[in-house]
């Protein structure tokens, strides 16, 4: 009976041991996951990773960190090669060649990435209805691809495993540029075959972190693809859904977040301007550092005429009237002080950035009579337009505007404007391909779209924009898209340039090489933990 | 006349009974869907907020609602969500396409310690109320009963005084590890504010109008002592306060929307937030099915009240 004792006991002990010791091990392991993993905080929910469908910014940051395009475009405009070696233009801007890297996708079977995946892509993207699947429309046989009269667009041509020459009907000099972008982001050839998963998870990518936990609304959980051509030493990479600003601040001083993006009053309620006059953390944040980049986020007012409180201007007053009312805003002030120079002043149908640096005049203000005026400007309900819209309405006084608010969701705010119920409307734009200077391509200068910004649409600019495109020099092409950008800002007689707002991301300095793009926009494909 | 006929009535009738009470709650939940429906057309629809102002483009408007299972009349939409619904699918979220159900079971286990917090909340204002059982009422009793009217107030307003106490106050010393209880102890006080006030005024008018009563004189000639004069007469308490349960029910979930927006909780009410937000209609759906039968259940237990 002893004897029985003694085994009995010695082999609970053993596994309570065991188990304990396994339990340690696991914790050791869980923590050393924890010490590397970094946490963004977002403020909206994702809805796809599709290359195709993510036109929201949330989707755009799943986008970017499951899948890879070729090559991205840093602050200074130069390309940075992501899934390519090399992307050649030829001379005459009618050919591009393509060398792609040894990469691996993130599926099971770890395939490699392959030229074949590329045309699929490019394919895929030119197939679909995305607003900027132009950037693949001077590829020769396009149109028949177009038109389902060819399986392939004829002017991809597959050259080796991993490269690729591309053939163009008219030149097309910015095409290195043009796809670097999420929406040419190379998937696995003949994923959209797969049964349909949440997320659209069954497009297998080949960015540097691939899918293991998602929560919907709430958070993303990815894990580091071995096979990325500079995979990440993190251990996960979680994208926290956290739309309450004063949230996102008060865990990034906690150090719950290793990024925000600090966006129209968190900029002022966590940062100030040194005596140097640079932007500096404030003190609650000292343990964060500042990452700026231009972003091409043009600002805008478009004024309704058909709306009964403006229908009293006449025809030929109305740019007489928009220039005294541009001439009457503040802009310097506005950058200086609710943007803590975060912004700059915009006076031309496109963001400052992306036009030459002499082409920014200070219109001058004439005088007009406006009396006293009711009126509503309508702008989306986010703290960002929200401050500028309350900085507006005093600047607006000042005319003996009596301005009333209203504040409405993105897609309330949409259908309104497409519908005119309006009188004055703050919008935005942003860039989201990268070029030399055309900005917002077609995305609101198709023909047929609805509304395009500042009135014009590919039709009404005539060859103008089409031979701007094909110009070789760089410098030439950037001043015929300055010069026509110019010639819609004198002519148009209903929207107010305001400002460009820039990129401004707190940052933990544990997450080291987060990629602010050309446009503003962070890519988490070469982050790291800092050892 | 027999007395055996009522029992054989009642019996005969009792499957009868059954059938319309369930044909009630079907045509109650298809009402509360086709509601949700009608409501969904007049939200700016998921293909705007998800297309943002490339959604001028028609061609690309098209291919979005295609992508999220838009296409078709409202009428052909709304006969696939009827059938859908009848074979217990709750369809698929809008956003990112993930299984409803799924969706509700993750985020139920995150606002299940709020509501129990607000229970035991309710659970202490009904307590606190009782020592108002009392003949003689003192000036402090009095007093603090006219005081705790002052914690009637909005529940938004609640979440966003306490919410700007933590940040200010609270949470530069709360360590990390503990942030998310301490997130949690102020959502539930924000949510549990209003229904725990609400408790307590009437646990303690209650008790003070049923100690005035003649038998508490025959409890007390008895020898009872004052915490079993309490015990007997929490039974008529809370009979009393059986009318006020739908009232405390809807202030419950009001709070969580609140707390759970404010403070940053992964909740249902955060979750119906979300799914209006982004016009996320099967979400909604399966949203005002689960409120609708916690709302019917309270209306059933008032009207046996009544």
């Amino acid at each position: 009976m002893n004897e029985k004792f003694k085994t009995t006991a010695a082999l609970v002990v053993m596994a309570v041991l065991l188990v304990t010791g396994s339990t340690a091990c696991n914790r050791q392991s869980s923590t050393d996951v924890l010490a590397k993993q970094l946490t963004i905080a977002i403020g909206e929910a994702p809805n796809t990773a599709d290359p195709i469908a993510a036109l929201d910014v949330g989707s755009a940051h799943l986008l970017n960190s499951m899948h890879a395009p070729l090559s991205i475009v840093g602050a200074d405009g130069k390309p940075v090669m992501v899934l390519a070696e090399s992307v050649t233009m030829a001379a005459d801007g009618l050919s591009c060649e393509i060398k792609v890297k040894p990469a691996k996708f993130w599926d099971d079977k770890a395939s490699p990435v392959t030229a074949e995946d590329v045309r699929y892509s490019f394919e895929r993207v030119r197939a679909s209805a995305h607003p900027h699947r132009w950037i693949l429309d001077r590829i020769a046989g396009a149109e028949a691809f177009d038109k389902k009269q060819a399986e392939h667009l004829a002017g991809i041509e597959i050259t080796g495993e991993r490269a690729l020459l591309v053939r163009f009907t008219k030149p097309e000099p910015d095409f290195p540029l043009l796809i670097s972008s999420g929406l040419t982001s190379i998937i696995k050839a003949g994923s959209d075959k797969l049964p349909k998963l949440p997320f659209d998870q069954q497009l297998v990518g080949a960015g540097a972190w691939k899918p293991v936990r998602f929560d919907p609304g709430v958070s993303f959980e990815l894990g580091p693809n071995p096979g990325f051509p500079q995979p990440s030493n993190a251990a996960r990479l979680t994208f926290i859904v956290e739309s309450n600003p004063q949230n996102q601040l008060e865990g990034m001083a906690k150090g719950r977040f290793d990024v925000i993006r600090l966006r129209g009053p968190m900029i002022s309620e966590s940062c100030q301007i040194d005596a140097g006059g640079v932007l500096q953390t404030k003190q609650s944040f000292k343990d964060t550092k500042l990452l700026q980049a231009r972003a091409n986020e043009l600002t805008f007012l478009k004024w309704n005429w058909k709306s009964p409180q403006l229908a009293d201007v006449p025809e030929t007053q109305r740019q007489t009237f928009l220039a005294a009312v541009s001439g009457q805003i503040a802009r310097s002030d506005l950058a200086r002080t609710v943007y803590l120079g975060a912004a700059e002043p915009a006076y031309a149908a496109a963001p400052p950035s992306t036009l030459p640096a002499s082409t920014e005049p200070m219109p001058s203000a004439p005088e007009f009579s406006f009396g006293s005026r009711a009126v509503s400007l309508l702008a989306a309900n986010d703290p960002s337009s929200r401050q500028l819209a309350g900085y507006l309405q005093t600047q607006l006084r000042g005319l003996g505007f009596n301005v009333e608010l209203t504040f409405v969701d993105l897609g309330n705010l949409v259908q309104r404007v497409l519908k005119d119920d309006y009188t004055i409307c703050l919008l935005w734009v942003e860039q989201q391909i990268p070029s030399t200077g055309c900005f917002a391509w077609s995305l609101f200068w198709s023909p047929g779209s609805p509304m395009t910004v500042f009135g014009e649409t590919l039709s009404t600019l005539g060859a103008v924009p089409e031979s701007a495109r094909g110009i070789l020099n760089a410098d030439q092409r950037r001043a015929t898209y300055a010069k026509m950008i110019g010639d819609i800002t004198q002519r148009q007689t209903a929207w107010t340039p305001l400002l460009s707002r820039s990129a401004v991301m707190m940052v933990n300095p544990r997450c080291e090489g987060l990629f602010l793009d050309v446009n503003g926009f962070p890519y988490f494909l070469f982050v790291r933990v800092k050892e | 006349m027999n007395p055996s006929t009522p029992a054989t009535h009642a019996r005969a009738g009792l499957p009868l009974r059954i059938l319309v009470f369930v044909a009630k709650l079907g045509a109650f939940f298809l009402a509360l869907h086709f509601l949700v429906f009608c409501l969904f057309d007049l939200l700016p629809s998921a293909d705007f907020l998800q297309t943002g102002w490339a959604g001028a483009d028609p061609a690309l408007l098209a291919s979005t609602r295609e992508r999220l299972g838009l296409n078709g009349n409202w009428l052909e939409r709304y006969w696939g969500s009827v059938i859908h619904l009848l074979h217990g699918d709750l369809g698929r979220s809008i956003a990112g396409g993930y299984p409803v159900a799924n969706l509700f079971a993750n985020r139920i286990g995150n606002s299940l310690p709020q509501w129990l917090g607000v229970l035991g909340m309710c659970i202490f204002a009904v307590a606190t109320g009782m020592m108002f059982c009392t003949r003689r009422v003192s000036v402090w009793q009095r007093l603090s009963v006219f005081l705790s009217h002052a914690f009637l107030i909005p529940q938004f307003l609640a979440a966003l005084v306490l919410f700007a106490f933590y940040v200010s106050a609270v949470s530069p010393w709360v360590p990390r590890s503990a942030d998310p209880i301490i997130r949690m102890v102020f959502a539930t006080a924000s949510a549990g504010l209003l229904p725990a006030a609400m408790l307590f005024i009437a646990a303690a008018n209650s008790a003070q109008t049923y100690a005035r009563e003649p038998f508490v004189l025959t409890y007390l000639a008895m020898g009872m002592n004052s915490a079993q004069i309490r015990w007997r007469l929490l039974r008529n308490v809370l009979i009393a306060l059986r009318p006020l349960s739908g009232r405390v029910l809807l202030a419950v979930a009001t709070g969580t929307l609140f707390a759970e927006l404010t403070f940053s909780i992964n909740g249902i009410g955060k979750l119906f937030v979300d799914s209006l937000k982004n016009s996320d209609w099967p979400t909604m759906q399966a949203w005002v099915v689960f409120v609708g039968g916690v709302i019917l259940a309270v209306s059933l237990v008032e009207r046996r009240a009544t």
